[in-house]
């Protein structure tokens, strides 16, 4: 069956990312519980916080949420949250990737929807929304 | 041996639930490594039973874990949407490469829902625990009502046309049953109230972790007309989108929690495996019945959480 090319290089992008973020994610982890990179919330203190709120959970161990937790990345536990972020962020590339087959093609609205949908993540991922109740 | 199986899977979630009840299970009485490993078994079983069942992982896993292991619900919903993200990155590009998956058919429904999911994360996070657990539990058990009662349509009508957004969006195509060997002409129809159902699909997601295939797909095929094969495969690949757009509204709470959120991706997916492995073995009808129980179970122990009536 004939894919459109657009759709062959998506999936393509999407592949790439997806599979080196899981890999990346498992790797990580696997650093983090063995104790090869040191957690900021120590193991066996996570049973007496896992049943709090996200709120109350931050302000006990004393980490920033979001991206300001990037100044503890070589801590075992947020470097599994940025590889949950690579996750979060894989469709990007691949959006990025097929604007341009789309605008060769002379089509004005798809180009439009896939710029707008990168947004919305970077919107989502940029942490300005965080502060909104 | 199906018996047994179905009983094996039953019993895991029951034992969560007894000893999340134990006294001090969630502060020292059991060592921190138990949780995470009865989450990673209990996620290999449902990644086992979502396959031949057609759910996606987030709506088994949300309702089952957080009524029956002593997580925060943030810390459950978060790692639901990845569980959901992780089943749809791994699956989307071998369905866009065969075609199951639509790319232009998925991208403005994709666009709505994933920014009304960031309204419904954001929502969800700010409501109190309660409220979020009894409309979580009417939310699955109405789940169960469209899984019971709402049946796809499995033929297609090629004689319809595009109405004039799916006309503009070209949203239509030629699909290749491989099944059939024949060439399945489908356009979009109804595309301004699709689109509208979408956002709240999005909301629902990003509201309770859940994921939306359960959703996408009736929108898709008996909404927009699309052929069923086809709705299944962008309805899984939308879900990169939304789920995604939600996961960082829950990142950037500090609601993934990773010792939650990787055993259960690693397990779902794992068991995910396992299940299209044993497609052929595992009676499908009975399996969507094992799922249909758990769902009311789950769903019913959400509710009443909710409500105080079984902590």
């Amino acid at each position: 069956m004939k894919i459109n090319l657009e759709q062959e290089r998506y999936a393509r992008f999407l592949a790439a990312g997806a599979n080196s973020g899981l890999v990346l994610l498992i790797i990580a982890f696997i650093a983090y519980v063995t104790g090869a990179l040191e957690p900021h919330v120590p193991l066996d203190r996570l049973p007496e916080l896992w049943g709090q709120s996200a709120a109350e959970f931050s302000g006990k161990v004393e980490l920033p949420s979001g991206w300001g937790s990037f100044a503890y990345i070589h801590r075992g536990d947020v470097i599994n949250v940025a590889g949950i972020g690579m996750l979060a962020m894989c469709s990007v590339p691949s959006l990025i990737a097929v604007i341009p087959v789309f605008a060769s093609r002379g089509e004005r609205i798809m180009p439009v929807v896939c710029t707008l949908q990168i947004g919305i993540i970077a919107l989502a991922a940029s942490g300005l929304l965080a502060g909104l109740h | 041996m199906k018996r047994r199986f179905f009983a094996l899977i039953f019993a895991a979630v029951i034992c969560s639930d007894a000893f999340a009840g134990v006294e001090g299970a969630g502060a020292g009485g059991m060592p921190w490594w138990a949780w995470p490993v009865a989450l990673f078994v209990v996620c290999l079983l449902l990644g086992v039973v979502a396959v031949p069942a057609g759910v996606g992982g987030g709506v088994l896993f949300v309702p089952i874990v957080a009524g029956f292991f002593p997580f925060h619900l943030d810390f459950v919903r978060g790692a639901g949407l990845l569980v959901a993200l992780a089943g749809a990155l791994s699956a989307g590009p071998q369905l866009l490469k065969t075609g199951l998956a639509n790319l232009r058919l998925a991208l403005a429904p994709a666009l709505i829902a994933s920014t009304s999911s960031i309204g419904g994360a954001m929502l969800g996070m700010a409501m109190p625990v309660a409220t979020v657990q009894v409309a979580l539990g009417v939310a699955i058990l109405a789940i169960v009502g469209i899984m019971v009662g709402v049946k796809p349509q499995e033929g297609y009508d090629a004689s319809r046309r595009p109405d004039r957004l799916a006309g503009a969006l070209r949203l239509y195509g030629v699909f290749h049953d491989r099944s059939t060997g024949r060439d399945i002409e489908w356009c979009a129809r109804r595309t301004p109230l699709g689109l509208a159902l979408f956002v709240l699909v999005g909301m629902l997601a990003g509201m309770f972790g859940l994921g939306a295939g359960w959703a996408n797909l009736p929108t898709l095929n008996l909404v927009m007309g699309i052929p069923l094969k086809v709705s299944a495969g962008t309805s899984s690949f939308i879900l990169t989108f939304v789920d995604s757009s939600a996961a960082w509204v829950y990142l950037n709470r500090g609601a993934i929690l990773p010792m939650v959120a990787v055993p259960s991706v690693i397990g779902m997916m794992l068991g995910a495996r396992l299940g299209a492995r044993l497609l052929h073995v595992l009676p499908a009808r009975d399996v969507r019945r094992l799922v249909l129980v758990l769902l009311l179970f789950a769903g019913g122990r959400m509710l009443t959480k909710g409500l105080g009536w079984w902590p």
